[in-house]
């Protein structure tokens, strides 16, 4: 008799999902599928509106990383301009991209996911939180909130408010920067770097305990993606987009990102308002890719910056190729917050970022703009078409977690397949389910909860619809 | 240096629950005395908690959905008594905040949260008549609670 299990909703991520793990008849998983269950109608109703309102308007669509649509959005806005940015309008919107990529990272992190390494994955749920960290190591707590708090002052102090602030526009950046401002960000670079370098001294050691979790939540060969700077370094902000295979090999390189929809292609399942990108030319199944934290770091030569790229030897160490394993996303993370500190020093200290040039002007030249970024999930694109009057007729939004849908698919399964082998739920095997997509922090659009309160309900169902099992977590 | 944190926090897109966002962004357009801050915000989050340890007295500003439309309660929270009640990555109480600012900054100041019952919590970006209405009365306590604790703060008196 075939069951299904629901996982309704999944927790500790940014949106509304469930998972179904579908059990045989001799009740073992034969499939297992993420389903998200919110609509974002947002390139619907932009149409008509200016083309110089997106970089603000779409940025609406998250209240986690409204800083990544501000800036893809504004990038597709200078490409319908055909401008060339000023030099200091482009350090400081990638200052502000990285700071967006810290505090997401650090709350993905510190909030969400180190409960899971630090207590384990079977403690006990209601100390699977923020607070239990505090009881645990509360020096780890305190250096969660000082990361997420650096990169959201950094956002504040440019943009005028730490969540959707709307000071990347159209052909630049709205103010320049003031001497001033410079230094109070540099005087916060020291404890965040102390922060973030106590944080991986302290728990790389304790990933050494999961080593079952590593070789089963999505360890799969499958193709990375992300932008590389023109010296193959990470980036964020510019740069071409590159693609790896498994074993690590470039299998596309220098892809101009503006013709995404040369070589991505999106296929649509009814079962899930995500579609599933891959890669064109090798079609969905084959050109199945990652993006994100661990696709960036796999796809690079070198960081760029000194201490993320002695992290990143060791990261690289882990295995041979390419790193397979999502639970590797965690690490990912945190070297990804070192190097965005450092980065965010290194812009800070060139004396062009205080040009009072920070705004190309222009009218439209172009009737269709694209705009790419790496926002903290992966790989961001924005595509808007407009009309005679400037005004949109069309968009596309390409979100990160959107192309790591068929890879958290795979993920989930892998994970089911292992941990879940009986016909009795346990709350620590679909914690497990639940943590594999957790290690990709997907960002459903969080920003329209209404209640913070998320019960959870899972049931395992018979063919005949019968419940014969069922957890309840409030 | 700053002694007094008003806080004014909810979701400017779900009709009342924005009260206390509102009533603290109208404080921010008055004459204040340098000792008080004033912070007007979507949520309470982790990273508030550092920022609450640092003051002596925090008057909060929020909306609560039971109690009859418009209707103004003022109370002191009792600090020695906080319990863990979650905090789940989008369910940060006040209470929660409250806790970690201790457990992890070993301090909290006096703590007064003024609340405003609301009427329409749906989307919305402007609040229900009644509930607006309130606005003027919280501010005044919000002066008055300030004027009370001046001499354990040390303080002048704001007229």
């Amino acid at each position: 008799m075939s069951r299904t299990i629901t996982i309704d909703p999944v927790t500790r991520i940014e949106g509304h999902s469930k998972i179904t793990i579908h059990l045989d008849d001799e009740g073992k998983v034969n499939d297992a599928r993420f389903h998200v269950t919110q609509f974002r109608g947002f390139e619907k109703f932009c149409e008509g509106r200016p083309f110089y309102e997106m970089p603000s308007l779409m940025a609406r669509t998250c209240g986690i990383c409204p800083v990544s649509h501000l800036v893809a959005g504004a990038k597709a806005c200078d490409d319908i301009l055909a401008v060339r940015l000023p030099d200091a309008a482009i350090m400081l919107r990638k200052i502000m991209n990285l700071s967006q990529i810290i505090q997401s990272h650090a709350l993905s992190f510190f909030y969400l996911s180190s409960p899971d390494i630090l207590l384990g994955l079977d403690s006990p749920v209601q100390d699977r939180n923020l607070g239990g960290i505090v009881k645990a190591n509360p020096e780890l707590a305190k250096n969660g909130i000082l990361l997420r708090k650096f990169g959201q002052k950094i956002i504040e102090l440019l943009g005028g408010k730490r969540i959707h602030p709307s000071w990347v526009i159209a052909g630049g950046v709205s103010t320049k920067l003031t001497e001033e401002q410079r230094k109070t960000m540099l005087g916060w670079i020291p404890e965040a770097l102390k922060a973030i370098q106590w944080t991986l001294d302290t728990v790389k050691p304790l990933l050494e305990n999961f080593r079952e979790e590593m070789r089963t939540f999505g360890n799969f060969p499958s193709l990375f993606m992300g932008l590389v700077n023109e010296n193959n370094e990470l980036e964020h902000y510019s740069g071409k987009l590159r693609i790896v295979d498994s074993v690590g090999n470039i299998i596309a390189d220098k892809l101009d990102p503006q013709k995404y929809f040369e070589y991505i292609e999106e296929k649509v399942e009814p079962w899930t308002f995500m579609k599933f990108p891959y890669y064109k030319p090798l079609g969905p199944d084959q050109g199945s890719y990652r993006v994100g934290p661990l696709a960036r770091l796999n796809i690079i030569d070198r960081c760029g910056t000194p201490l993320a790229d002695q992290e990143w030897a060791e990261f690289r160490d882990l295995e041979r190729g390419a790193v397979l394993s999502s639970f590797h996303y965690h690490f990912a993370r945190l070297i990804e917050i070192l190097y965005g500190i450092e980065k965010i020093k290194m812009l800070l200290d060139d004396e062009k970022i205080l040009s009072t040039h920070f705004r190309a002007y222009a009218e439209p030249n172009n009737f269709e703009g694209v705009g790419v970024s790496e926002a903290p999930r992966g790989t961001l694109i924005h595509h808007y078409k407009i009309n005679e009057q400037g005004l949109i007729t069309w968009a596309n939004m390409i979100i990160a977690t959107g192309h790591n849908n068929q890879a958290m698919n795979k993920g989930i399964l892998q994970a089911a397949k292992h941990f879940i082998k009986h016909d009795k739920l346990t709350e620590g095997m679909t914690n497990r389910v639940e943590a594999v997509i957790r290690c990709y922090d997907p960002c459903l659009s969080c920003s329209t909860h209404a209640v913070g309160k998320m019960p959870m309900k899972i049931q395992l169902v018979n063919s005949c619809n019968e419940i014969i099992d069922e957890l309840i977590k409030n | 240096m700053n002694k007094v944190l008003v806080i004014g926090y909810g979701n400017s897109l779900a009709g009342d629950d924005a009260f206390g966002f509102y009533a603290a962004q109208k404080l921010v357009g008055l004459e204040l005395p340098e000792y008080v801050a004033v912070k007007y915000i979507h949520q309470l989050m982790p990273e508030h908690a550092e920022e609450i340890a640092e003051y002596d007295l925090l008057i909060c500003i929020d909306a609560e959905v039971s109690g009859n439309h418009g209707e103004l309660r003022c109370r002191l929270i009792n600090t020695d008594d906080l319990h863990d009640t979650g905090t789940a990555a989008h369910d940060y109480t006040l209470e929660s905040i409250l806790l970690l600012a201790r457990q992890l900054y070993g301090k909290l100041p006096e703590v007064h949260l003024i609340t405003v019952s609301g009427k329409n919590f749906l989307t919305s970006d402007r609040l229900s008549p009644e509930v607006e209405i309130r606005i003027p009365d919280v501010i005044e306590n919000v002066f008055s609670i300030i004027n009370t604790k001046k001499h354990l703060l040390g303080l002048p008196v704001i007229m």
